[in-house]
């Protein structure tokens, strides 16, 4: 409940002007019964019908007070809450936006979602209720108890048991309900995750007849939870009829004390009669409150993992902001992953020019795409250093480096918007001949061309709306309108058929331009005519040099090459 | 007495209360009902004693104000009400029994329900053709496999009591208060309309804007989606500071629009409260006078009429917001029914040929088939072609050809537009579609993994091998060598459904998973695309082995996978371009021979 606290802090002035009307509201609910009580044993016994109409106008102007804070108190409430809810979003989102992809891998994207929009919305409705109910139902409750011990001072014992029974009655319902609700949540969850497990391999569920696997474990996964709410229902059946059953004795009792009461305090019996049923309406309140806190509470702790989780990189102190010619020195690089013990990359070195072609080629998991991320420093070495003119990567300012190299990612990813808006990306004040150029070179013309709208046409998110290809495509002409020093081009061309491939690599050839470029690729014949060639396997370097050097020294490059363009005596 | 039976609701629902919220409107409200009752046929049992527990509790709130009036004028008289006072005792006792009885034989006939009509359309969905999936945003399915229904059992079950017990209720209030007085009902019926015209005024307001709300709410987390599992992209462009602009004037639309649909929302309370007290002190003011004028005879009556009072507005105030949460509910139910109408994958008949696994041979024909995913774009436009048994096929052409969706007619995955594909003789519409798709061993593109260990994985359709049957077929897939480096070897548990591995890797256990059903077709389509040469290699000759006897497809962009396969086909735009074998088509110099050239580098373009 910290975080409740830390944000409400900086609304506390609106926040106690809403309790303060919310404590009027509940006084005027307070008040009614009590000039009732006076319209009876004032008004009535002495048949004095100036004051009954006194009597009532005054309880009209309370009616009229009451809703008069209620309104306030609702647009304060209201107001708050949204605006918290707006500030914690906003603090998280930046939080995350300053967070190393280390930190982003080990709280999983989708949970930060989650954590982002649902727990927030929690968070969002317990304020809310908070400001519109929480406080008023104790403050009814008190009030009217004590009301009842005004009106017929004789009551107060008993109330006071019936007030402690009630508490350990909701006590208890918390104690009981709170791992229960827990568990729910657990089986929905499950559920949800063999439903999404489903839902997403239904080829190779339908391709191997294994639907009624499947149903099998739909089905006991839905059994769960149906049973694990109906414990939770339960619970409550116990609960919550109980302690209208204690309210209600209360009311069994005051009437029993007050046999033989003389007449002229009927009216203030009949007032503690109407105060219990305020009790008792406070109290499953109060009770349904809990459980709604409860739930907020589970929020606050996943929205506050969020907000203190720290960039796993630090920042240089005094960051470089050189001109980035594009050399590339690897000294010693040792990189394994936070929660794994085996090295993905192992003692690497090797340098690289400033306009070099470097093709990077290997097996599977050899290491090639964790090579390539530690230069825009997604990720740090763990041992070793990389230097980009003579300087450690470390060291130097971050958007500098950053602006400095452009990256197609093995996942073409496109950003809802236009077309156009996803080239900017690139370069925010590309002129139309630059982003023509970029989509030319990266051989995206020719589906741009034939659609209605251009460049202008919008995508869906993560642009649903174009093949593999074409999306592999954009993904390119995003990177090259930058013009960047250092090009890395990850296996970016695999869903681009070989001749769209060799185009569009020959198109980036022929720009001129003296960019670094390191290209990964599965396919020989794509890295063969890089000015050189890393071959690695299992985070080693196998050889590094041209494709004749590769050719003649390197095992593994030969085996690869024999693979995939081999002799003839390879085959069957 | 004032009892609010709103919060003995189940957990989902315990939101405070959203006047008004956003309604979704049921197209057939008469007509789902309807199906709805003849669905949860025979498991709804002990639904009528609760409904018979709901008409008792209502019985029960009319009459105990009345007993705590007749007390309380005994009390002014000087009476005895010891005896009137164990009555109440045992009201309020057997109230309490009754709303226990009732809330605990809910709770199970409830979640009986739930999981009965959960577990309906589930077995709905695994029979639903391809074509559904693909249409179908797989969030908006899962939503109606929890969310729905959970609506539509807990909405429903308790609206249904709910509003039972408070028609009941207000009946049999109204009936009270007209024989205590008629002139006080009258004040009361005021109220009533009052709050009727009032809450008709806020939605109409509300409305709205809540539907405006979950507008913004949407483009909102579409932002953060898409802002955050593209982290990687917008660091590397270092966009943070306009990713988080976008974000914020998102955010403040989204605020902006919540605050006025909460606080007008927020006035129906307050303002409804206000006419409950208005109601409540101009009964108390003219039953004063009533009484001073004789027209009323005892001061009980006065107590039991404010009581009453109290309990009539509450009802319709609820029941308002019942039929809201009920529209939405059944809304709900019609979004479920329209899955349990889709057109399921094409049912067996008693005419359907079984397939014997160890008598297919393996002809395959293909017969002017011609197939589009929808009706207004072909997508193959005419293949004919015959593969005689233990062929091994190749197929290869640009992306978007057409390679993909052979494969899907051929598992029966979509039926051909027109035209046919024949199995050892027999369209493959006339085998039952079970034995069809256990003829073939399929390596699909879609790396799908389960959350389970790496055995269940590989076993997933032939649960019956031994883990020896496991070990040899991942080790003919080449998966064997890096499971065995796992912490756990085969036992390893997959937790988070295979994305610990890399992609190659997940396409090694797909490859072995397709080996182990020892099925007498194999496909694999592009099944190889992310492992490395060397490797592909190797799965490449053991399959060959495999394949020796068997018909094969394989799909692959990289030539150099397919070279020595019986026949190529390159597929163009839904055509067959060009078939032959490998040295047959470079021969011949036209396309293949191009896409060969290129990709080889030996290039003379």
């Amino acid at each position: 409940m910290k975080l409740v606290l830390k944000y409400l802090k900086n609304h506390i002035g609106i926040f106690l002007l809403s309790t303060l009307f919310l404590t009027l509201e509940a006084t005027a609910d307070l008040m009614q019964p009590t000039f009732m009580a006076l319209i009876v044993d004032n008004g009535i016994q002495n048949a004095d019908l100036g004051l009954i109409g006194k009597y009532g106008l005054i309880m009209l102007a309370i009616a009229a007070m009451g809703a008069l804070s209620a309104v306030m108190r609702n647009h304060f409430a209201s107001r708050t809450s949204q605006r918290i809810g707006k500030e914690i979003r906003h603090d998280m989102y930046s939080n995350v936006q300053s967070l190393s992809l280390e930190n982003i891998d080990r709280l999983s994207p989708s949970s930060i979602i989650t954590r982002i929009t649902n727990d927030v919305n929690q968070i969002q409705d317990f304020i809310n209720g908070l400001m519109r109910m929480m406080i008023k139902a104790p403050v009814t409750c008190i009030g009217a108890i004590i009301l009842i011990i005004i009106q017929t001072p004789r009551q107060a014992p008993i109330m006071a048991i019936i007030l402690v029974i009630v508490s350990i009655l909701i006590f208890a319902n918390m104690r009981v309900g709170y791992p229960l609700y827990g568990k729910v949540q657990e089986k929905l969850d499950r559920l949800n995750g063999v439903t999404r497990e489903f839902l997403s391999a239904v080829r190779v569920v339908k391709a191997f007849r294994a639907e009624d696997e499947e149903v099998d474990k739909f089905n006991s996964a839905s059994l769960e939870l149906a049973l694990s709410n109906t414990t939770v229902l339960r619970a409550m059946a116990i609960f919550t009829p109980l302690i209208n059953l204690t309210v209600n004795f209360g009311i069994v009792i005051l009437l029993w004390i007050s046999q033989g009461q003389s007449a002229g305090e009927i009216g203030r019996l009949m007032a503690s009669v109407n105060y219990m049923t305020q009790v008792l309406f406070a109290v499953t309140m109060i009770a349904n409150i809990i459980n709604i806190a409860v739930r907020a509470m589970a929020s606050s702790e996943r929205i506050n993992e969020v907000l203190t989780e720290t960039p796993a990189q630090k920042q240089p102190l005094n960051p470089l902001k050189p001109d980035i010619k594009g050399n590339i020195l690897l000294e010693k690089v040792v990189f394994s992953y936070h929660d794994s013990s085996e090295k993905t990359l192992n003692d690497i070195s090797i340098k690289i020019n400033a306009g070099e072609t470097i093709g990077i080629i290997g097996p599977t998991g050899s290491g090639k795409t964790t090579l390539v991320n530690l230069i825009p420093r997604f990720y740090d070495c763990t041992s070793g250093k990389i230097t980009i003119d003579g300087a450690d990567v470390n060291d130097i300012d971050e958007k500098v480096l950053r602006d400095s190299i452009a990256i197609v990612p093995q996942k073409a990813l496109l950003f809802s918007g236009t077309i156009e808006d996803n080239l900017r990306w690139g370069k925010e004040n590309a002129d139309s001949a630059e982003i023509r150029e970029a989509i030319e070179t990266a051989c995206a013309d020719e589906f741009v061309d034939k659609m209605d709208l251009g460049i202008n046409t919008v995508l869906g998110q993560g642009g649903v709306n174009l093949s593999g290809g074409q999306k592999q495509r954009l993904a390119l002409a995003r990177a090259l309108i930058r013009k960047p020093r250092i090009l890395i081009l990850d296996d970016c061309t695999s869903a681009l058929d070989a001749g769209t491939e060799a185009k569009v690599l020959a198109g980036i050839g022929n720009t001129g331009s003296s960019a670094t470029v390191l290209l990964i690729s599965q396919r020989i014949s794509t890295v063969m005519r890089a000015d050189k060639i890393l071959c690695l396997d299992n985070g080693n370097v196998q050889g590094y040099g041209s494709h004749d050097e590769l050719m003649r020294t390197c095992h593994t490059y030969q085996e690869i090459y024999k693979s995939q363009i081999g002799g003839d005596d390879y085959g069957k | 007495m004032a009892n609010n039976p709103n919060y003995s609701v189940p957990p989902q629902n315990n939101k405070i209360s959203r006047m008004g919220a956003n309604v979704v409107k049921p197209k057939d409200l008469k007509g789902t009902l309807i199906r709805l009752w003849d669905l949860t046929r025979g498991k709804r049992n002990g639904l009528g004693i609760i409904l018979f527990l709901s008409a008792l509790s209502s019985v029960a709130s009319i009459i105990s104000p009345r007993i705590t009036g007749n007390i309380i004028t005994r009390i002014e008289n000087g009476d005895s009400v010891k005896y009137i006072l164990y009555v109440l005792i045992a009201l309020y006792v057997s109230e309490w029994l009754i709303k226990f009885l009732q809330q605990f034989l809910m709770a199970s006939i409830g979640q009986r329900v739930i999981n009965y009509i959960r577990n309906t359309l589930f077995d709905k969905i695994k029979t639903l053709p391809l074509s559904f999936f693909d249409k179908h945003q797989h969030g908006e399915l899962m939503s109606r496999l929890t969310n729905d229904i959970d609506n539509i059992s807990t909405t429903i079950s308790n609206s249904l009591t709910m509003l039972l017990t408070y028609s009941f209720t207000i009946v049999g209030i109204l009936i009270s208060m007209l024989l205590l007085s008629v002139r006080l009902t009258l004040v009361t019926l005021v109220t009533v309309l009052l709050i009727f015209a009032l809450t008709k005024l806020v939605t109409s307001h509300t409305k709205k804007l809540f539907s405006e709300q979950s507008k913004n709410l949407g483009i909102l987390n579409g932002q953060i989606e898409e802002g955050i599992s593209g982290l990687t992209i917008v660091k590397a462009f270092s966009r943070e500071k306009e990713m988080q602009i976008d974000f914020d004037n998102k955010n403040d639309a989204l605020c902006d629009v919540s605050i006025k649909a909460l606080i007008w929302s927020g006035y129906l309370m307050p303002l409804m409260n206000v006419i409950n007290n208005v109601c409540y002190l101009s009964i108390s003011v003219l039953s004063a006078y009533l009484y001073l004028n004789g027209k009323i005879s005892n001061i009980g009556l006065i107590t039991s009429f404010l009581l009453y009072t109290r309990q009539f507005t509450r009802p319709f105030v609820e029941i308002a917001n019942i039929y809201n949460n009920f529209q939405t509910a059944v809304a709900g139910a019609e979004r479920v029914f329209e899955i349990l109408d889709e057109n399921p994958e094409p049912q067996d008949s008693d005419a359907s040929l079984p397939i014997p696994l160890d008598s297919v041979k393996g002809d395959i024909e293909f017969k002017d088939v011609v197939f589009g995913y929808d009706s207004t774009k072909q997508v193959l436009k005419g293949i004919s072609l015959k593969i005689p048994a233990g062929t091994q096929v190749a197929i290869v052409g640009p992306t978007g050809s057409g390679k993909t969706t052979i494969i899907n007619l051929l598992t029966r995955f979509y039926d051909v537009s027109s035209g046919s594909i024949l199995l050892d003789g027999h369209d493959l519409r006339d085998y039952k579609i079970g034995d069809l798709r256990e003829a073939f061993g399929v390596v699909l593109q879609d790396t799908s993994l389960f959350a389970a260990s790496i055995r269940s994985n590989i076993d997933y359709g032939s649960p019956q091998a031994t883990l020896d049957d496991v070990k040899k077929a991942a080790h003919i897939a080449g998966a064997d060598s890096f499971i065995r480096r796992l912490p756990n070897g085969y036992d390893t548990v997959l937790t988070q459904g295979g994305t610990e591995l890399s992609q190659g890797e997940r396409q090694l256990i797909t490859i072995a998973r397709a080996v182990l059903t020892n099925a007498p077709i194999m496909i694999l389509d592009e099944a190889t695309s992310s492992v490395d040469t060397v490797t592909e290699q190797k799965i490449r000759r053991a399959m060959l082995e495999i394949c020796s006897s068997r018909t094969s497809f394989i799909i692959a962009h990289r030539l150099s996978t397919i070279r020595d396969s019986d026949i190529i086909i390159l597929i163009e735009d839904g055509l067959i371009a060009e078939m032959g074998t490998h040295d047959e088509l470079l021969s011949k110099n036209g396309k293949y021979a191009a896409m060969y050239r290129t990709q080889t580098g030996n290039s003379n373009l």
